[in-house]
């Protein structure tokens, strides 16, 4: 498995659209969320040319996870969609603090589509551990993200530092929350 | 009591004992459902559950449950430490260490009569909605 990281202009030309093809699958298509999309791509306002992506691959060439990265200094998910995640703290705005958002580690190549182990499968954890370090390198000294509860058990479970940021509330019928990762 | 910068709610164990919890949300872990390749192989089942205080700022705690099997019947019990958005402070104000503010917090928890609530939450919850993959995605 092989690690890229970088804004659109550092990645080699069609990842970007490869990651927003796997976002389509992941989200879209399995997940069933509700994301106006074309041509069975996922993008949001927040995919921007300053946003940093963390990209996997296997050995053929497939994507196998993705992540996304923004600076908390310019408009990012958490505090623009869901703010009240914070228990009623200004959403953070600060050079060091990077959010982590539309995290998928997938392999739709896997034998077997079973969820056993898929919050503690290699690539999750591997691709964790890439954001991290992409996270660091950035300046960021704390990740913040919006995330299904089993995510903080995930985090807790790989051995990374991470603590809820405000307690759980229920949106579109999943419970979320915002999770503060240290780094 | 207030939400400190850090996003914890500092307070003491009374107060904090003295505060009303409610049930929130309980689930189940389908990875552990998933795992029976074989029929008569021993399995399990496991989920989570999230209980939260009444007034604002919202205090939240939630562990890790597992149903254990035994002669007088099925037990619910907790498994690992909770989770949550309290440091418990001492009476000069100062910090718990943050492993043992997490073992206070599992006294708290088991004070809770969530073994009482958790079984008809589950069986509600998942009886009327459609269950999504659980790829680790957000």
């Amino acid at each position: 498995m092989r690690f890229f990281s970088g804004t659109p202009s550092d990645l080699q030309p069609g990842l970007v659209t490869g990651v927003a093809r796997y976002r389509h699958r992941v989200f879209v298509q399995k997940l069933g969320w509700q994301l106006r999309c074309e041509n069975a791509l996922e993008y949001d306002q927040y995919d921007r040319d300053d946003t940093v992506y963390v990209v996997a691959q296997n050995d053929t060439g497939d994507i196998v996870g993705t992540a996304r990265l923004l600076p908390t200094t310019r408009p990012y998910l958490l505090g623009e969609v869901f703010p009240q995640l914070l228990n009623g703290l200004p959403p953070p705005r600060s050079a060091e603090i990077w959010e982590l958002s539309r995290f998928a580690a997938v392999d739709f190549n896997a034998p077997s589509t079973s969820a056993v182990g898929q919050f503690s499968s290699p690539v999750a954890v591997d691709l964790l551990h890439a954001s991290l370090k992409c996270a660091s390198a950035l300046g960021a000294r704390q990740l913040i993200t919006v995330s299904p509860l089993g995510v903080e058990r995930l985090l807790r479970n790989a051995g990374i530092s991470a603590r809820r940021a405000g307690p759980p509330m229920v949106v579109n019928g999943n419970p979320i929350f915002a999770c503060w990762i240290g780094l | 009591m207030q939400v400190s910068p850090d996003g914890l709610i500092r307070l003491s164990i009374e107060e904090l004992l003295s505060t009303p919890m409610s049930h929130f949300v309980s689930g189940v872990d389908l990875e552990c459902c998933q795992d029976v390749s074989a029929c008569g192989k021993e399995t399990s089942i496991a989920g989570y559950t999230e209980w939260v205080s009444k007034r604002t700022p919202v205090i939240s705690i939630g562990w890790d449950w597992r149903i254990r099997l035994a002669i007088a019947g099925p037990l619910w019990v907790r498994v690992g430490l909770p989770r949550s958005n309290v440091m418990l402070v001492d009476a000069r104000g100062n910090d718990a260490v943050w492993v043992e503010n997490l073992k206070m917090l599992a006294t708290v928890a088991d004070a809770l009569p969530w073994q009482e609530h958790l079984p008809k939450a589950v069986a509600e919850r998942y009886a009327q909605i459609p269950q999504k993959s659980t790829y680790v995605s957000w």
